[in-house]
């Protein structure tokens, strides 16, 4: 597996928008591309071309369930992973999440400390 | 017209009678005489109108109580009703007085209802009595609702009648639904702007930023503390939500609970530094498998430790001690704090509990993390207490069974079952093939684990439709059911497969958290081996199970005959030769011995005895425990109450041999081997 280096985040918060850049870039010296919404996710992806895919769940317009069903569905962006970093973590959620095919589920509040780290672990698990 | 009034009318008219009769003899008898019987009369009438006006005031009372008041007899027919039993039913009062009360009741309370009366009319007990519990309830027009029900004992004209009070809760249930959902939402809500807070708290505290002066980081590690005291509180509220839906699922993977352990105190250091308090682990093992959910079992680690920290006195250690029992680990937290009161025994694994809120204040908490590491060994099959002395200190400990993963021996699974059916098979040595019925996930894998663990290959399903299907295609040597299932109940099905020629000798073990409330009720012809109750008493289990492979295999059936006609002793032991052991009792008296001192399978009963009716023996019969199914075997048939206190009756001459002998097979098949 090559090193990852290029995420894409999408998370309608500004504050948390602002500190995770700060966590994936300063922290885990990741190059990340942000944006507000699902419905930016697929213009962004295709300029930026990120290895992986955060994607918040509850967002105005369009979803996090939503932009993944969006990606998969583009022929050029259909085959990279998705995380879902989220504050719904009842049981029941987390096993839909996966089951719409998300390789993994990063509960809110995260550590900003370690998130990078977590993202970079569930990566080489690929 | 009720015999009071009939009785009242008689005597009224008499006296009429009797005052006519003297005014019209005026001249020849005292007028006095006269006036008295009058009066009698004015007071009679006035008497019976005062208990007609109480009577009404009774049932205007009644009848304006929120909650529906009937009463039943002994045979469950609807005596009386109030208003509010009509609004809440949807009945008038014409459709429910002289019903079996039955009506109201959806399955299975109706089928089980039935049983619980004849388990009253032959033991005189019922722990159903002066119990408030939670059922549900059936309306006219086909609605369930739930109830909370309230049975009292009352004895009316010498008579046994049965009053229940029934509270419609299902206002309440909804209700609760609503908060659930209401602490789901708050708590997303909540860990929203919590994320912000203490990702920025974190990154400043990290130093990764600008130099902050030192009194700046003094507050920042206030403010980022307290985040992590909301954050734990937040998600403790979270969990107690998730065990109180039946909601808490576990990740189980094969695990060294040492490692679990060393890593939690490594993990909890920190705080324990913050308390002055040291850590110190003893163990002499270094490795002990488990099946277990790890971050779970961390969480319970972190709860014990951190408790310990925080009422331990300073410069105090807390001993983190593992030791293996049998086949189980136990791993206690000993603190060197100010010991738990006795008095605060049932309180201290309730949810909010601390001694005194004094102690919340003043060593913070939530007072939720026993209830949550009580229920997550729970979960795990495992079991959890404390120890405690006054001024001395508390050690709080959990057990947990050692698993064995045998790779070694683990064979293919079963070739026979459906690809339909999703089912766990796993083989290891050959005690007996168990099948487990069990809709909740964690505890039907955590069943399969104890059942292999002690050499028994394990199947499991979730329903009892998957069951039925299981049962036809393979060979069990027992099955474990739990009653509440998804679909069809347990006890429904176990009665269905009882009536299976295939199924009749398959010894059967309840596993369920109502097991205790529901086994004085359900009849002694379903042949239930054992009752076990949730959380699963693993060492009583295998008790169970063990006994009951051991007697399908071993045991020859014991059966008291009870009969004085030579000829019917002779054939009966002709008809059983070999198949059973038979004892015999000619005559009432030396059928009460043998009774008393000794242990059946099955009691075979005439009822025309020479010394008295073989009847009065049921009632000493069903005394024993466990209950010995009964046949009546008599020359005459049987009322129908009598029949619910037995297992079968047969009249002689009427039935064949293969009849009888079939009969008996069918009661006695689980625990023996009576074969053709």
């Amino acid at each position: 597996m090559t090193k990852l280096t290029k995420v894409l985040y999408a998370e309608d918060e500004a504050d948390i928008r602002e500190i995770a850049t700060l966590a994936l870039e300063t922290i885990g010296e990741l190059e990340t591309a942000t944006c507000e919404s699902g419905v930016s996710v697929i213009d962004l992806a295709m300029e930026f071309q990120p290895q992986l895919i955060l994607l918040d769940v509850m967002m105005p317009d369009m979803d996090g369930p939503t932009t993944l069903q969006a990606l998969r569905a583009h022929p050029q962006l259909s085959h990279i992973p998705v995380i879902f970093l989220t504050a719904k973590i009842l049981p029941d959620e987390i096993t839909r999440f996966k089951a719409l095919g998300a390789i993994d589920v990063i509960s809110k509040p995260f550590d900003p400390m370690t998130l990078a780290e977590k993202i970079e672990q569930i990566w080489a698990q690929l | 017209m009720s015999p009071v009034n009939g009785a009242s009318v008689l005597i009224i008219t008499s006296l009429l009678l009797a005052t006519l009769t003297q005014l019209l003899d005026w001249k020849t008898n005292n007028w006095l005489e006269s006036i008295l019987v009058l009066s009698i009369i004015v007071l009679f009438l006035y008497y019976q109108k005062q208990t007609r006006a109480n009577q009404a005031y009774l049932h205007t009372l009644l009848d304006n109580v929120s909650d529906a008041i009937l009463t039943i007899d002994i045979n469950g027919s609807i005596l009386s009703v109030n208003n509010t039993a009509e609004e809440m039913l949807g009945y008038h009062p014409n459709e429910l007085i002289g019903k079996n009360v039955k009506m109201l009741m959806p399955s299975p309370y109706s089928e089980m209802h039935d049983s619980y009366l004849s388990n009253f009319k032959q033991t005189g007990h019922t722990h159903i009595i002066g119990k408030t519990r939670e059922v549900e309830a059936l309306r006219k027009n086909g609605e369930v609702f739930e109830v909370e029900l309230w049975v009292h004992q009352i004895i009316y004209k010498h008579e046994i009648q049965f009053m229940g009070i029934l509270r419609d809760i299902s206002e309440r249930k909804h209700v609760d639904k609503i908060k659930t959902e209401f602490i789901s939402t708050v708590s997303h809500e909540l860990r929203t702007p919590l994320t912000s807070i203490r990702g920025s708290l974190g990154i400043l505290k990290s130093g990764v930023l600008d130099k902050t002066p030192d009194k700046a980081n003094r507050m920042i590690e206030l403010a980022h503390n307290n985040t992590e005291r909301l954050i734990n509180l937040v998600n403790d509220i979270l969990d107690v939500e998730k065990i109180q839906a039946g909601k808490i699922e576990l990740k189980l993977e094969t695990l060294n609970l040492i490692d679990i352990v060393k890593h939690s105190i490594a993990e909890n250091e920190a705080y324990a530094n913050t308390c002055q308090v040291t850590l110190e682990l003893k163990t002499d093992l270094d490795n002990f498998q488990i099946y277990a959910d790890s971050l779970r079992l961390q969480q319970v680690m972190a709860n014990l430790i951190s408790n310990a920290a925080k009422f331990s006195p300073e410069n105090a250690h807390v001993l983190i001690d593992i030791k293996k029992i049998d086949q189980f680990i136990r791993v206690s937290v000993t603190d060197q704090g100010a010991g738990i009161p006795e008095e605060y025994r049932n309180k201290i694994f309730q949810k909010f509990s601390q001694i005194d809120s004094s102690d919340t204040r003043q060593k913070g908490g939530t007072g939720l993390g026993l209830n949550i590491t009580k229920a997550i060994i729970e979960h795990h099959g495992g079991h959890i207490d404390y120890t405690s002395e006054t001024g001395k200190g508390s050690t709080f400990f959990f057990e947990l069974i050692e698993y064995h993963n045998d790779k070694q021996s683990t064979q293919a699974v079963e070739p026979e079952t459906t690809d339909t059916i999703s089912t766990i098979t796993t083989k290891v040595k050959n005690h007996g093939h168990i099948l487990v019925l069990e809709d909740e996930k964690d505890i039907a894998n955590l069943l399969s684990l104890l059942l292999e663990q002690r050499g028994f290959n394990v199947t499991t399903c979730n329903n009892s439709e998957d069951a039925k299907q299981l049962l036809a295609n393979n060979h069990y040597d027992a099955i474990t059911v739990d009653i509440r299932l998804p679909g069809q109940d347990g006890l429904s099905f176990i009665k269905e497969i009882r009536n299976q020629e295939k199924h009749c000798a398959l010894p059967i073990i309840i596993i369920s958290a109502e097991a205790e409330f529901n086994k004085d009720n359900t009849p002694s012809a379903l042949r239930i081996v054992d009752w076990i109750d949730k959380p699963i008493d693993t060492q009583r289990l295998n008790k169970a199970l063990k006994n009951a492979l051991k007697k399908a295999t071993n045991h020859q059936t014991t059966i008291l005959h009870i009969e004085d006609n030579q000829d019917l002793i002779e054939m009966m032991s002709g008809l059983l030769n070999n198949k059973a052991t038979l004892t015999h009792a000619s005559n009432m008296q030396s059928a009460k011995e043998i009774i008393a001192a000794e242990k059946f399978d099955l009691v075979i009963l005439d009822i025309g005895l020479p010394d008295g009716n073989g009847l009065e023996l049921i009632p000493l019969i069903n005394q024993k425990k466990p209950l010995v199914p009964i046949i009546i075997f008599s020359a005459q048939s049987v009322e129908k109450d009598i029949l619910t206190q037995v297992d079968a009756a047969l009249v002689k001459s009427t039935v064949s041999n293969n009849e009888l002998v079939a009969t008996i097979k069918k009661l006695t098949a689980p625990l023996g081997t009576i074969n053709d």
